[in-house]
């Protein structure tokens, strides 16, 4: 049997890959756009601290 | 707005399409696909459109769309065949008592293409490595919608091998 904690970088991304579909599978479409939702407001005030800076810089 | 011939048709593309095979990723506004009457044109005229929505109290707009529900949601018009058969193959999802029309797996990677960004090439990269496109069925798109100029470009910004056999690159 191969030892779980000897790998290759290959065999890494296709774990990734895998549990990526698997993520992309477990899902709907609306639950996955509920998910986008609750991201979209924790990145909020990142994206408005970026809209202000940018303003703040124009303005300069 | 179908219902009120406002556009002919519609089908939901970009991320949120995308995002029906993949898993989810965080995208900040709704790209729409729409058709009109008539014949597809390089001028479009989207006032009509932009009118109704205003009458119904749409009135915001935010990176080039008009917020609908808290989404900015940006409307581009059919321009050519890929377009008009990305509208007529597409899947359906649900949401709540919603059926929504949406880019299927191949119109997704052909639209990444298309548009050759660097995270359409990430996009295209994903569905490749995740199986989430049929390649058989990609690759005789690519090759009726003539992208594959494009898909050559892809592939040598990517550095991934053609997964097509025989290549569609001569």
């Amino acid at each position: 049997m191969s030892d779980p904690l000897v790998f290759t970088r290959e065999t890494v991304l296709r774990r990734k890959a895998e549990a990526r579909a698997e993520r992309a599978r477990r899902f709907s479409f609306a639950e996955k756009l509920e998910i986008v939702e609750r991201l979209r407001e924790r990145v909020r005030p990142f994206v408005q601290n970026r809209k202000a800076r940018s303003a703040h810089t124009a303005s300069d | 707005m179908v219902r009120d011939g406002v556009i002919r048709n519609y089908v939901v593309a970009g991320a949120v399409a995308a995002i029906n095979y993949s898993e989810p990723v965080l995208t900040e506004d709704l790209d729409v696909l729409v058709s009109f009457d008539g014949p597809p044109s390089g001028l479009i005229d989207l006032t009509p459109q932009y009118r109704y929505l205003e009458s119904r109290g749409y009135t915001r707009f935010e990176k080039e769309g008009v917020v609908i529900d808290g989404w900015p949601v940006q409307f581009l018009p059919v321009v050519d065949d890929q377009d008009l058969d990305a509208i007529a193959s597409a899947d359906v999802v649900a949401i709540d008592e919603l059926r929504v029309p949406i880019l299927s797996a191949i119109h997704v990677v052909l639209a990444a293409i298309r548009t050759g960004r660097s995270k359409d090439f990430l996009r295209i990269d994903q569905f490749l490595e995740e199986r989430l496109v049929d390649l058989a069925a990609l690759r005789a798109a690519i090759s009726r919608f003539g992208l594959i100029d494009n898909w050559r470009t892809f592939l040598r910004k990517s550095g991934r091998d053609d997964p097509f056999a025989p290549s569609l690159i001569p």
